[in-house]
C-alpha cells in the first residue's frame, strides 16, 4: 500500500512541476527581458551585442506568405545592427486585435511594437499603455514628414504615440458601362449626385448609390462635405480641454438627412440597411450598383469576385459641397509602456519607417505609406487609379482623436443611427441628439 | 487515519483547475460588477467601489429589460423548438427503416458545423438580392420575398437566428433521445401493446416518463445553450438592425470590449447569470415535484 501511495504522490508531483513549468514558461515569454540588465541607463539598451528577444505584432493581411517574407527582409536588416537581438513576429487578425492588445495590456503581458487602429491610439494613449515618441521622431528627423490625417490620428494631447505607418481613403468608384448607358458624367457635387442617381435609375437596371445601413465611412466625412464637425475641442470651465460633439447641428443633420433619405428613394435596395461595404462591393462587382465608394484595395476585390468588371472601372474624387476631404484611416505603430527594450523598439520601428520598405509594405497591403517620403514613390502616381487615392490622401482628414472614438465605431453608434432614420425610426435630428448626447457622456468620462 | 489527506491530495489537481478556471472567474465577475472598472483600471488595476450602482443604471435602463425580452423569448423558442424536432427525429430514427443508419449519420452534420461558419452561410442563403430562400419563395410564386430584406426588422432578424439555432442544436438532442430510446426494455411495449396501447399511449406512458432524467438534461443543456446564444447572432447580425437584435450576451460583450465598461458589463452577466438560474432551478422543481406526486 505504501509503495502505491508513493506513486500517486510522485505523479502528483509532476502535475505541479508541468503546471508550474508551464506559468513560468510564460511568464519568461512575456516578459523576455534578460533578467537584471534593467537597472543601467536607457542608452545601454540600444549597444549593438544586446541580447533581447522583441515581440512585434503586426495585423493579419490578405497574403500571409508575402507578409512574412517582408518581415524576414525587415528582421535581417534589424539584426544587421543589432545582430543578438530576435525579433518575434506575430500576425494577429484585425477583428480579435483590439481584445487580444487589451488582454495583454491588462496582464502587463503587451508587445513591445504593435499596429494599432488608427481609432486605437488615443485610446490606449489614455491609458497609459503607450510610449510617447516625440523625441525619437526628432531624432529621426522625420518630425514633419507624415501624412497630415494619420499624424493626427496619432496624437493625443499633443504628443505623437502613434507612428502613421499606412493610410487607407475612400473614393468615388464608378461603373463606367452604367454611367454611358445612363448618358451621364461622373458627379462633382452633391446636386450633380442626385441628378445622376436619377438618371441611372430611371435608364438602366442598376441601383444607383450605395447608401447602405452599415458604413459610418460613408456617412460621416460626409458631415465635413456639408460643411459641420463630428466633435470638436473646446475648452471648458475648469480650463481643459475637451472634445464637444457637434453631430446634431443643422450641417450634420443635414448631411445624414441627405444619405438616408438616398436610401429612402430607392437608390438601393431596401435590404440594404443590413449591407456594409462587403455587400456593396458584391453589388459593385455584378453590375448592380452604379457607383460605389471603396478603398484601393476593394477594387482588387471586386475584380476577384468578377473579373469581367475590371475594365468598367472608373476612380474619381468624393462629391464636393464645402469641401470633399475623405476619411483617411489605416495603421500606426506604437511602442508599449510595458516593453522592457523601449529603445530597440523604437529602432526597429524607424527600420519599418524607410523610404523603401513602407512604400513596400504599402503596395503590398494595397495602401498608401504614412510618410511623405514614401508616398512620393512614383508606383503611386502612374496608376490612374491608385493616383486618385494618393492626391486625395494629403487633404484627407481624420475622425477626433479621443479615446472614446474607438467605443464609438465598437459600440456602433453612428451605424444604429443611420440605420434608425432609415427605417423611420427616428428622424435625423432625433437620432442624432441621442448620439450628440452618448458622445457627450464618453468625452466627459475623458 | 493516515488516508484522511489522500482523497484531497488526489482531487487537488482537479480542484485547481476547477477553481482557477470557474470559481474565480465567476468571483471576479461578482466582485467587478460593483466597481467602477474602465478601461483606465485596466492598466492601473485600481478601481473605486461604487456599490449597486451599475446594477441601478441597468435595471431602469429600458434596452436592458427589452434585450431581456428577446433573449428570454429567443431562448425559450429555441429550447422548445429544439426538443420538439429532436424528439420528432428520435422518433423517425427509432423506427429503424431502410437508410435510418445513414439518416443518424447525416443528421449531424449541422451539429459538427462551425458556428460561425454556418452563421456566414445562413446570413447569404437568406440575403436579400442574392439569397437561395429569396430565390425559392420566389419561384413558388410568393412575389413578396423579390429582395425581402429578412434583416431589416428584429421580428424577421430573430426569425432567421432561430432557425438557424435550432438547425444547429436538434441533432445533439436526437441522438440523445435515440439512444435513451433504445435503453428502454421492449417487453413494457410487448405488454402495453397486449393491454391494447396505441403508439401516442406508448410514447407518453411508457418512454417519456422513463426518460424524464434525461429530458431534465437536456433542457438545461440547451437552455443553457441557448440563453447564451453570442456568435450566431454575432456573425448573423452583429445585433442590428440599429441594435435590435441583441441579446444578453451580445449586450454583455459589447459593454465590456467595446465600450470598456467591464463593470456594467459584468453586471449584465451576472444578471443573465441570475435569469439562467431561475430558468434551470424551475424545470428541476417541475421534474421534480412530478416525481413526489407519482411516489
Amino acid at each position: 500500500m505504501k509503495k502505491r501511495y508513493c506513486y500517486f504522490g510522485l505523479s502528483l508531483l509532476l502535475v505541479f512541476v508541468l503546471l508550474a513549468a508551464g506559468c513560468t514558461s510564460e511568464q519568461t515569454g512575456g516578459d523576455n527581458s534578460a533578467p537584471e540588465t534593467n537597472e543601467g541607463p536607457a542608452d545601454s539598451d540600444s549597444s549593438p551585442d544586446l541580447e533581447a528577444t522583441l515581440r512585434v505584432w503586426i495585423m493579419e493581411t490578405g497574403s500571409p506568405e508575402e507578409a512574412q517574407a517582408y518581415f524576414e527582409r525587415i528582421n535581417a536588416q534589424f539584426n544587421e545592427r543589432y545582430p543578438n537581438v530576435q525579433v518575434d513576429v506575430q500576425f494577429i487578425p484585425w477583428l480579435s486585435a483590439h481584445q487580444n492588445l487589451i488582454t495583454a495590456i491588462a496582464g502587463g503581458n503587451a508587445p513591445d511594437v504593435s499596429e494599432l487602429g488608427t481609432t486605437w491610439v488615443p485610446e490606449f494613449a489614455a491609458m497609459g499603455a503607450l510610449l510617447e515618441m516625440n523625441a525619437y521622431i526628432n531624432d529621426w528627423g522625420l518630425a514633419d514628414g507624415w501624412v497630415p490625417a494619420l499624424e493626427e490620428a496619432g496624437t493625443y494631447m499633443e504628443n505623437l504615440y502613434g507612428i502613421p505607418w499606412y493610410a487607407g481613403l475612400r473614393q468615388l468608384i464608378y461603373n463606367k458601362d452604367i454611367f454611358e448607358q445612363a448618358g451621364v458624367e461622373v458627379p462633382e457635387t452633391y446636386d450633380e449626385l442626385l441628378a445622376v442617381s436619377e438618371a441611372i435609375m430611371q435608364n438602366t437596371d442598376a441601383y444607383a448609390f450605395p447608401a447602405v445601413g452599415i458604413s459610418q465611412h460613408f456617412v460621416l466625412p460626409m458631415v465635413w462635405h456639408f460643411g459641420g464637425e463630428l466633435a470638436v475641442l473646446e475648452e471648458g470651465d475648469d480650463n481643459e480641454l475637451r472634445w464637444v460633439s457637434k453631430i446634431n447641428e443643422a450641417e450634420a443633420v443635414e448631411a445624414f438627412k441627405f444619405y438616408t433619405d438616398l436610401y429612402k428613394a430607392g437608390y438601393v435596395p431596401e435590404g440594404a440597411v443590413n449591407w456594409s461595404v462587403l455587400d456593396t462591393r458584391q453589388a459593385f462587382a455584378q453590375g448592380d450598383l452604379a457607383m460605389t465608394i471603396d478603398v484601393a484595395p476593394g477594387i482588387n476585390a471586386m475584380i476577384n469576385e468578377n473579373s469581367e468588371i475590371a475594365d468598367k472601372i472608373g476612380v474619381a474624387p468624393l462629391p464636393s459641397k464645402a469641401n470633399n476631404a475623405s476619411f483617411v484611416g489605416g495603421s500606426n505603430l506604437a511602442v508599449f509602456k510595458q516593453s522592457s527594450h523601449p529603445e530597440l523598439a523604437a529602432a526597429y520601428v524607424n527600420v519599418l519607417l524607410q523610404e523603401d520598405n513602407i512604400a513596400e509594405w504599402a503596395q503590398l497591403t494595397g495602401f498608401f505609406p504614412g510618410t511623405l517620403a514614401g508616398l512620393d514613390n512614383p508606383v503611386f502616381h502612374e496608376d490612374e487609379h491608385l493616383k486618385v487615392f494618393a492626391d486625395a490622401l494629403v487633404h484627407g482628414r481624420s475622425y477626433p482623436a479621443s479615446p472614446s472614438w474607438g467605443q464609438f465605431e465598437g459600440d456602433n453608434l453612428f451605424v444604429t443611427a443611420v440605420q434608425e432614420i432609415m427605417l423611420g425610426n427616428k428622424t435625423a435630428q432625433e437620432a442624432l441628439d441621442e448620439v450628440a448626447e452618448a458622445m457627450n457622456n464618453a468625452f466627459e468620462k475623458e | 487515519m493516515r488516508n484522511k489527506w489522500l482523497p484531497w491530495l488526489l482531487l487537488s489537481p482537479a480542484l485547481f483547475l476547477i477553481v482557477s478556471l470557474t470559481v474565480y472567474p465567476l468571483l471576479n465577475t461578482f466582485f467587478i460588477s460593483f466597481r467602477e472598472y474602465n478601461m483606465y483600471s485596466l492598466v492601473t488595476g485600481m478601481s473605486e467601489w461604487i456599490g449597486f450602482e451599475h446594477y441601478k443604471q441597468v435595471l431602469s435602463d429600458p434596452f436592458f429589460w427589452t434585450v431581456l425580452r428577446n433573449t428570454v423569448m429567443l431562448g425559450f423558442a429555441c429550447v422548445c423548438a429544439t426538443m420538439l424536432v429532436g424528439l420528432l427525429v428520435a422518433l423517425l430514427l427509432n423506427t429503424n427503416f431502410k437508410g435510418s443508419k445513414l439518416l443518424g449519420i447525416v443528421i449531424l452534420i449541422p451539429w459538427v458545423f462551425p458556428s460561425i461558419a454556418g452563421g456566414i452561410v445562413w446570413r447569404w442563403m437568406f440575403n436579400d438580392q442574392y439569397g437561395v430562400v429569396n430565390y425559392g419563395l420566389t419561384r413558388l410564386g410568393l412575389d413578396m420575398f423579390d429582395g425581402f430584406a429578412w434583416f431589416n426588422q428584429p421580428f424577421t432578424a430573430f426569425f432567421v437566428i432561430f432557425l438557424m439555432v435550432v438547425w444547429q442544436s436538434f441533432p445533439f438532442i436526437a441522438v440523445s433521445l435515440l439512444a435513451g430510446f433504445q435503453s428502454i426494455s421492449s417487453s413494457l411495449y410487448e405488454a402495453a401493446e397486449i393491454d391494447g396501447a396505441n403508439s401516442w399511449v406508448k410514447l407518453t406512458h411508457i418512454t417519456l416518463p422513463l426518460l424524464k432524467p434525461l429530458l431534465l438534461i437536456l433542457f438545461i443543456l440547451s437552455t443553457i445553450w441557448n440563453f447564451k446564444i453570442f456568435d450566431q447572432i454575432y456573425v448573423m447580425t452583429e445585433g442590428g438592425p440599429a441594435r435590435g437584435t441583441y441579446v444578453l450576451s451580445l449586450y454583455s460583450w459589447s459593454e465590456a470590449f467595446n465600450v470598456l465598461n467591464f463593470g456594467k458589463a459584468s453586471a449584465i452577466a451576472m444578471l443573465m447569470f441570475l435569469v439562467l438560474m431561475a430558468f434551470i432551478i424551475s424545470y428541476i422543481r417541475l421534474f421534480r415535484e412530478d416525481k413526489e406526486v407519482r411516489a
